[in-house]
């Protein structure tokens, strides 16, 4: 059941009329842990075990992390956990296969065979949120959840369990346990309102605009042939994937945001118009915010610490430049089992070390414009590595964008660039315009204009999709 | 009082400025929408005339066409008897491809061709392993741009061409005719892609065919055992194709459909001319124009006035469809060979070059073969054959410049 169908509406609706009619907290709790699973089977039962199991594991190492003689052993024990079924469901054959061609060069023969399994929907958030929950206990920071209902919910909230965003379980742990008020109308209306955001962005942006990236893609994968695609075929590609990932991903979060907020939870922000960044290490302050915070506070701050100290403080850039690469890149591999994502993560990493090493920082606005224009298209460039589904294909993309073959057609492809565009930098510049008094009070008037554009939009392009008896595009955050 | 007269003011303002927002929301939606369908028309439906394809670009399918995968192309599948599944035969194996516009053709592309084909169903290849403009690319060793697309009205043909046909520098257009669906009935599409969105939303919404949803149960018809050249024969028609055969050539010869088909060929023509392309009019001869006439005994066809309404004009000649009215099945047989020869005519009288493979196709019926599909409208591979061979030859024998 996908955010942004008919069918998940109505279950949403279904559940927070249910829920608020219950008054206990702890009975809201066990709906939530029951609406969670009925939603989560609605993909697969097979996904639904796994996380339970999941669950209950990490659960009961996690509350013996302070009443253990060897707290450290539980902690580990908790993490192994996590990290092993992670590393089985996404990674295995992702090793598997590079051990199959690594090992034989060096004279060893091992026979072991790919898997191929299903990749369980949400694993590599559930199971961060998991590594969060004990790290939290272990560092005395958090105390651990009063009963496995709350730590299930905490895990397996519907509206965050198939692509975040990521929460602190300690955050996430007190809402559970307080007693949740009825919401205001302005609460329901701003509830709202971020869900219709969030499906335009979707319907409307990523999948009705946006998803004509594809057709590059498609391109880039076809082998060398005597003739080539037209160079603006890839422009658009470059531009519109760019467009398409955060509408994609951003609108997902809207509608996540926006149903946890109908159920009186407060979730995250995930994105902060990241394309307005004029550096890398901005964009990735503005970009899949709980991730990078994720990483930072788990991976990042740790490591360099370590190195500092390792280093008795005397290659202090030396030191950080290396975390970052490594959280970079990890932050690559966490996306998918495949070298473009290392190769992504490690483009960003080396990207961030750059802006460090020369201490980028432009002060006039033209230098900021300039810097802004430059960061949009070297995240587009990792975009290109991201989305690819090989080195080859990402290097038969990059020919074909810089070769300029057939530039006489580009016309015919930048209108959907532009549209695209205007809309995203319209919806950024409407989140930018809510802090200015005078033009929110504009943009309060012309509200009720835009819900109705965006109502007659959103059911316009969906009734089109159901009658073309096209497939539901997923979410493309929905896959890792 | 005036506290009413105050209210009412109120109300008549509220009331004012909600549908001036209804209005903006409608305008602001509807501006958005038609740059998406302009820039994206694969999120238009199938069969609707659009500015470029609908099927997404650069993609590849490999599938079976059996009799039964016919239906959905007839569009009232409830005149046909269900297929037995010993009779469900395999028909063909498509191997359908497009190219980075959404085009049936290979992919990457020359940047240069010498022959664009401008059609509808027919000429894209619908439901065959190997369609004629494929045949065409092997026999001749040109370069063959396929700019066909389903439900491409001769406007849409034009802008094809003009779009995507011309930066290809062709020497050569072959440009297919289908009088049933081309010329009858033909208007000019409304210039605005939102305009064209309700016909096929309300129809398959109904699910009932072109707008017949008063017809209810319906007894299957199809197909009907004839005799053709006294062998024995299954003919399942389409009732478009039938419908058009209760057109005249007098009738046809004073519609305004006629005469905006005329200008809209000509238009071509000229287009063509200037860019000093040679055009070629393919008639697309349909199972209906072919068969009924030659169905030894009419008798038979007695039932095939079910399911559709013969064309008539109204008095500003504007084409509808009359209920009441009734065309022996002896009109409709001379109907199909009357209009072929007035089109014929006509492309004799404008100096256009026209391939009518229809008497090439009762050749191979005399012979107990078939060129066209058991169930479905369109040719069969012997059917795109026949037409490959006549365009080869024509080429071969005829100095088209």
């Amino acid at each position: 059941m996908s955010l942004h169908t008919v069918e998940y509406l109505i279950f949403l609706l279904l559940v927070a009329v249910i829920y608020w009619r219950l008054k206990r907290s702890s009975d809201r709790n066990v709906l939530l842990l029951v609406a969670s699973y009925a939603f989560y089977l609605a993909f697969d039962e097979r996904f639904a075990a796994l996380l339970f199991a999941f669950s209950l594991c990490t659960f009961h190492l996690g509350n013996h992390i302070k009443t253990s003689n060897r707290p450290s052993l539980i902690y580990w024990s908790s993490v192994i956990l996590s990290l092993t079924t992670l590393g089985v469901f996404k990674y295995y054959d992702f090793f598997r296969e590079n051990l199959n061609t690594l090992l034989p060069v060096f004279g060893f023969e091992i026979e072991g065979q790919i898997w191929s399994l299903l990749l369980p929907v949400g694993i590599s958030f559930y199971t961060f949120q998991a590594i969060s929950y004990s790290s939290e206990i272990y560092r005395g920071r958090l105390k651990p959840a009063s009963s496995w209902v709350d730590y299930c919910v905490y895990l397996s909230f519907f509206p965050k369990l198939v692509a975040g965003p990521l929460v602190r379980p300690a955050n996430f742990m007190r809402q559970l346990q307080e007693c949740r008020k009825r919401l205001t109308s302005e609460q329901i209306k701003s509830a709202l309102l971020l869900l219709l955001l969030g499906l335009f962005k979707k319907i409307v942006i990523a999948d009705g605009l946006a998803s004509l990236a594809d057709v590059a893609y498609r391109a880039a994968a076809n082998p060398a042939s005597t003739h080539y695609y037209a160079s603006p075929l890839f422009i658009q590609g470059f531009y519109l994937y760019a467009i398409q990932i955060y509408a994609d991903f951003s609108g997902y979060t809207d509608i996540a945001r926006a149903s946890a907020a109908l159920l009186g939870f407060e979730l995250p922000r995930n994105f902060k118009q990241p394309y307005l960044a004029i550096t890398l290490t901005e964009f990735w302050n503005r970009w899949h915010m709980s991730l990078t915070q994720w990483f930072r506070e788990y991976i990042f701050f740790p490591l360099s610490r370590f190195l500092i100290k390792r280093t008795n403080r005397n290659h202090l850039l030396l030191s950080q430049s290396f975390a970052t690469l490594i959280t970079m890149t990890l932050i690559g591999f966490w996306h998918g089992p495949a070298w473009t994502f290392i190769a992504w993560g490690f483009w960003h990493g080396i990207g961030i070390i750059i802006e460090r090493v020369l201490k980028i920082e432009p002060h006039n606005r033209w230098g900021r414009i300039a810097m802004g224009c430059i960061t949009f298209h070297l995240t587009g460039i990792g975009w290109v590595l991201f989305r690819a589904g090989g080195f080859s294909e990402a290097i038969r993309f990059f020919g074909g964008l810089f070769r300029f073959e057939q530039m006489e057609w580009l016309c015919l492809y930048l209108p959907s660039i532009l549209i695209a565009l205007s809309l995203s930098f319209f919806i950024d510049l409407s989140s930018i315009i809510r802090s200015n008094p005078v033009l929110n009070t504009w943009a309060k008037r012309l509200r009720p204009i835009l819900i109705i554009a965006a109502l007659i939009l959103i059911s316009t392009l969906s009734l089109l999709e159901h009658l073309r008896g096209d497939l539901i595009q997923p979410f493309i955050y929905g896959q890792f | 009082m005036q506290l009413g007269k105050a209210r009412n003011l109120i109300n008549i303002r509220l009331t004012a400025v909600a549908a001036l927002n209804v209005f903006l929301g409608v305008f602001i939606a509807a501006l958005i929408l038609e740059s998406l369908l302009r820039v994206n028309p694969t999120l238009l439906l199938r069969g609707m005339s659009a500015p470029a394809p609908i099927d997404n670009a650069i993609t590849e399918w490999v599938y079976e066409i059996h009799r039964s995968d016919a239906d959905v192309f007839l569009w009232q599948p409830q005149l046909i008897e269900s297929i037995p599944v010993s009779e469900d035969m395999l028909e063909s194996i498509v191997h359908y491809q497009t190219d980075q516009f959404g085009f049936p053709n290979q992919s990457p592309a020359p940047p240069e061709y010498d022959i664009v084909i401008l059609g509808r169903s027919f000429s894209m290849g619908a439901q065959s392993g190997n369609p004629w403009p494929e045949r065409i690319a092997e026999m001749t060793g040109l370069h063959v741009l396929n700019l066909s697309q389903t439900g491409n009205d001769i406007d849409t043909k034009l802008e094809f061409f003009t779009r995507f046909g011309i930066p290809s520098d062709p020497q050569i257009v072959i440009v297919e005719v289908l009088p049933a669906m081309d010329i009858i009935g033909f208007e000019s599409q409304p210039p605005l892609l939102i305009q064209r969105l309700p016909p096929p939303i309300i129809r398959l919404l109904t699910n009932n065919g072109w707008g017949r949803s008063d017809q209810g149960e319906v007894k299957p018809i199809y197909p009907i055992e004839a005799q053709v050249f006294g062998m024995p024969f299954q003919l399942t028609f389409f009732v478009n194709y039938v419908s058009a055969l209760s057109v005249s050539p007098e009738i046809l010869s004073v519609s305004n459909s006629w005469r905006l088909y005329q200008d809209a060929l000509t238009m071509l023509n000229d287009v063509a001319d200037r860019e000093g392309v040679c055009v070629i009019f393919l008639h697309a001869s349909t199972k209906a124009s072919t068969y009924i006439p030659l169905v030894d005994d009419p008798n038979v066809l007695n039932n095939i006035h079910i399911g559709w309404d013969a064309w008539k004009i109204d008095q500003d000649r504007n084409f509808y469809q009359d209920p009441t009215a009734r065309v022996s099945i002896e009109s409709m047989q001379r109907n199909a060979n009357e209009i072929r020869g007035f089109l014929q005519e006509f492309s004799q009288r404008n100096n256009f070059r026209w391939i009518d493979p229809t008497d090439a196709m009762i050749e191979r019926i005399r012979m107990g073969q078939d060129p066209f599909m058991a169930y479905d409208t369109h040719w069969s591979d012997l059917g795109h054959e026949i037409v490959a061979q006549l365009i080869s030859a024509y080429l071969q024998d005829n100095n088209c410049e």
